[in-house]
C-alpha cells in the first residue's frame, strides 16, 4: 500500500523546540503541524483532524496522557493513532501509554529509521481501515452506497414508516442488460452502470438517496416529505433521460432505466415487503 | 480493532535462547504460537506452514536472523509475511539493517510485554486489512466466489499455461434460465438465493475446477483441467439435470434450470477471449431451447 505523504497530516506535540525541529525535518515529506503544549494540541485537532499524532508524554499543563485520554474519549477523535514520545523507556509510563490507547511509542534520542517506520506503519494501518470502511459501504464501480448500506439504512426508514412518516421506494433497473453485454461486451456494460448515478444526479433536483442493490438494480429513496406524484415525475424524467443518453464511440448503444415503486405503510413489517410491492407494480 | 480475535493468528518465534522463548510464549498466549531454535528450522517451519507473523532473533546458530529474513523475502510465498526483529543488539547499524532487509519493526531486548503485543497486533491488523481489501476487489459479495475482474486475471494465466503445455482445458459458461422472471415473480431476495443455490451446487458437485467465477448477473464461468472431454462434459450434464429436478430454492414453485455453453481448448484459440467466445456461442445456442448443454 502506498501513502500519499504530502496529503497526510501529522500533528507533533512537544514542548521542546529542539526535539520538535528534529522531527519536523525528519518528516518533511508529510504535511506536519506542530504545537508546544496539550491545550494547543486539543485545539489543533478540533480545527483539523490529523491522520496521526506524535505526542510527548511530559509537558507542562496537560500531559500527553491527558491529551490522549480526552481524544480517545470522543468518537470524533478516537480513531487518530497516537505515537508517544518519551525521554526514557521507563516501563510504568510505557505500560500506561498502551493502556490508555496509545498505538506505539518512540524513545529519545530518536533513531531516524525507527521513527519513520513506526509512523509509516500506523498511517498504513489507518488508511487500510478507512478503505475497508469505505468498501463495506460503497459500491466499487459507481461509488454510491451499496446493498449492505441500503439494508442498514432501511432499518431507520422502517422505523419512521411505523411512526407514520412514509417513504417512497423506487426500484430502477436497466432493461435488457444481457443483450447490451452480449453485443458490446462487459466493459461497455460497466460504462452504462457508471452512467446511471450521474444521469440521476443531473435530472433529479430534490433530495434523494441512490443505492446500487446488485448488478443492474438500483434503489432510489425520496426524502420523507416528497409527494408521491412528484417522485413519480422525477422517476419518469430519469427513464426518459436514460433513453436519450448516448455514449462516445458507441453510436448504437442505448439503454432504458425502467422503474417500479411503492410507498411504505404503517403495517409494513420489513423492507422486503415494501420492495416486493414495488416489484409487482412494474410500469 | 481491539475486539479482533487473534487465537487463529499464527506466530513463529525464532530464538536460540529457551528462556527467552518461554517468556515470549507466555506473553503471546492469545496467539497461535510455534517456536524454533535456529535459522534452518525457521525456514523449514515456514515452508511447512506459512505463519501470519515472525518474531526473529538476529543472533542464531548457523544462519543468522538477517539471513533468514533475506531468504524469506526472496521467496514469493513468504515475502509478504511481516517480520519483527527481536534482539539484544541496540546499535543503529543493526537496527538499520533490520529495516533495510524488509523487517517491519525492530524490538530491542529487554522489552515490555505490552510493546511486543501492541506491535504484533498492529502488523497482524494491517495484514488482515490488506487481505480483506484484496478480497473485496476480487470476490463477488453475493456468491462469495471470484468476480469477473479476478476471473480475467486468473484465467488468462491458466489459459496461457495450457497453451504452452498443450494440455486440455475446458470452459463452460452457465446461465440461469428465465432469471429475470424469477426476480420479477419472487423478488430479489429469492433471486439471490437462486444464485447462491447454483454456486453451492457447482462447488459441491463439480471436480477438477481450476477457475470458477460469477461473470455478472446470472452468468457463471467455470474452467476444468486434468480431466478428459467426456468426463468434463458428463459432470456438467449431471449438474444440469440435478438442478432441473431438485427444488433447490424453497420459495420457487418448481425447480429452476440452467443453460450451458461448453468449449474445449483448441490451438487456434489465440487468447482467452477467443476461447470464451466459442463457449458463449454455444451458450447462445443452448438459450434457444433452455435447460441444455451445447458444445
Amino acid at each position: 500500500m502506498t501513502l500519499d505523504t504530502h496529503n497526510t497530516k501529522i500533528l507533533v506535540v512537544d514542548d521542546n523546540p529542539v526535539n520538535m525541529d528534529f522531527l519536523v525535518e525528519l518528516l518533511n515529506e508529510y504535511d506536519v503541524r506542530t504545537v508546544l503544549d496539550g491545550h494547543s494540541a486539543l485545539e489543533a485537532v478540533e480545527e483539523e483532524k490529523p491522520d496521526l499524532m506524535l505526542l510527548d508524554i511530559n509537558m507542562p499543563g496537560l500531559s500527553g496522557f491527558d491529551v490522549c485520554k480526552r481524544l480517545k474519549a470522543s468518537t470524533e477523535t478516537s480513531d487518530i493513532p497516537i505515537i508517544f514520545l518519551t525521554a526514557s523507556n521507563e516501563s510504568d509510563s510505557v505500560v500506561h501509554a498502551f493502556k490508555i490507547g496509545g498505538a506505539d511509542y518512540i524513545v529519545k534520542p530518536y533513531n531516524t529509521e525507527e521513527v519513520l517506520v513506526r509512523v509509516q506503519t500506523q498511517l498504513k494501518l489507518k488508511r487500510a481501515l478507512e478503505m475497508l470502511e469505505m468498501q463495506s459501504k460503497f459500491d466499487t464501480l459507481t461509488g454510491i452506497p451499496n446493498r449492505k448500506q441500503f439494508f442498514h439504512d432501511s432499518k431507520k426508514l422502517m422505523r419512521s414508516a411505523t411512526a407514520g412518516i412514509p417513504f417512497h421506494i423506487f426500484m430502477l433497473s436497466i432493461e435488457d442488460f444481457d443483450a447490451i453485454n452480449g453485443e458490446f461486451g462487459y466493459l461497455v456494460g460497466d460504462e452504462i452502470i457508471k452512467a446511471v448515478p450521474k444521469l440521476i444526479n443531473k435530472i433529479i433536483k430534490t433530495k434523494y438517496t441512490l443505492y446500487r442493490l446488485e448488478g443492474t438494480h438500483f434503489i432510489l429513496i425520496f426524502s420523507l416529505t416528497e409527494e408521491l406524484d412528484d417522485a413519480i415525475e422525477w422517476a419518469y424524467a430519469v427513464e426518459k433521460a436514460s433513453e436519450r443518453a448516448r455514449f462516445k464511440n458507441y453510436e448504437k448503444l442505448s439503454f432504458k432505466l425502467s422503474y417500479s415503486y411503492a410507498t411504505s405503510t404503517k403495517d409494513d413489517i420489513s423492507i422486503h415487503q415494501v420492495m416486493q410491492r414495488a416489484h409487482r407494480k412494474r410500469t | 480493532m481491539s475486539e479482533l480475535d487473534y487465537k487463529h493468528s499464527k506466530i513463529l518465534i525464532v530464538d536460540d535462547n529457551p528462556g527467552d522463548i518461554d517468556v515470549l510464549v507466555e506473553i503471546l498466549h492469545e496467539f497461535d504460537v510455534r517456536t524454533v531454535l535456529d535459522g534452518e528450522s525457521a525456514l523449514q517451519a515456514v515452508e511447512e506452514e506459512l505463519p501470519d507473523l515472525i518474531l526473529l532473533d538476529i543472533t542464531l546458530p548457523g544462519i543468522n536472523g538477517f539471513e533468514v529474513c533475506t531468504r524469506l523475502k526472496f521467496i514469493a510465498q513468504s515475502a509478504h509475511i511481516p517480520i519483527i526483529f527481536l534482539s539484544i543488539r541496540t546499535d543503529v547499524e543493526n537496527i538499520l539493517q533490520g529495516f533495510e532487509l524488509g523487517g517491519v519493526d525492530y524490538i530491542t531486548k529487554p522489552y515490555l510485554p505490552q510493546e511486543a503485543v501492541a506491535r504484533i497486533k498492529t502488523h497482524l491488523s494491517l495484514c488482515r486489512a490488506i487481505e480483506t481489501l484484496n478480497n473485496l476487489a476480487n470476490i463477488d459479495p453475493l456468491s462469495g466466489i471470484a468476480n469477473r475482474r479476478h476471473f480475467f486475471n486468473h484465467a488468462t494465466a491458466i489459459f496461457e499455461e495450457s497453451k504452452k503445455e498443450s494440455t486440455p482445458l475446458y470452459l463452460f459458461i452457465i446461465d440461469i434460465d428465465n432469471f429475470k422472471l424469477i426476480n420479477d415473480s419472487y423478488g430479489h431476495a429469492v433471486g439471490d438465493k437462486t444464485i447462491l443455490a447454483l454456486t453451492n451446487s457447482i462447488e459441491k458437485n463439480v471436480s477438477n475446477v481450476v477457475s470458477f467465477a460469477r461473470l455478472g448477473g446470472d452468468e457463471f464461468v467455470l474452467m476444468l483441467k486434468d480431466i478428459d472431454f467426456k468426463g468434463a462434459k458428463e459432470q456438467l450434464e449431471l449438474l444440469r439435470k440435478q438442478i432441473a429436478t431438485t427444488l433447490l430454492v424453497a420459495e420457487h414453485a418448481s425447480p429452476f434450470t440452467i443453460s450451458i455453453g461448453m468449449a474445449e481448448y483448441q490451438e487456434s484459440d489465440n487468447d482467452i477471449d477467443a476461447f470464451l467466445l466459442r463457449a458463449d456461442m454455444n451458450l447462445y445456442k443452448s438459450k434457444r431451447t433452455k435447460n441444455v448443454l451445447n458444445v
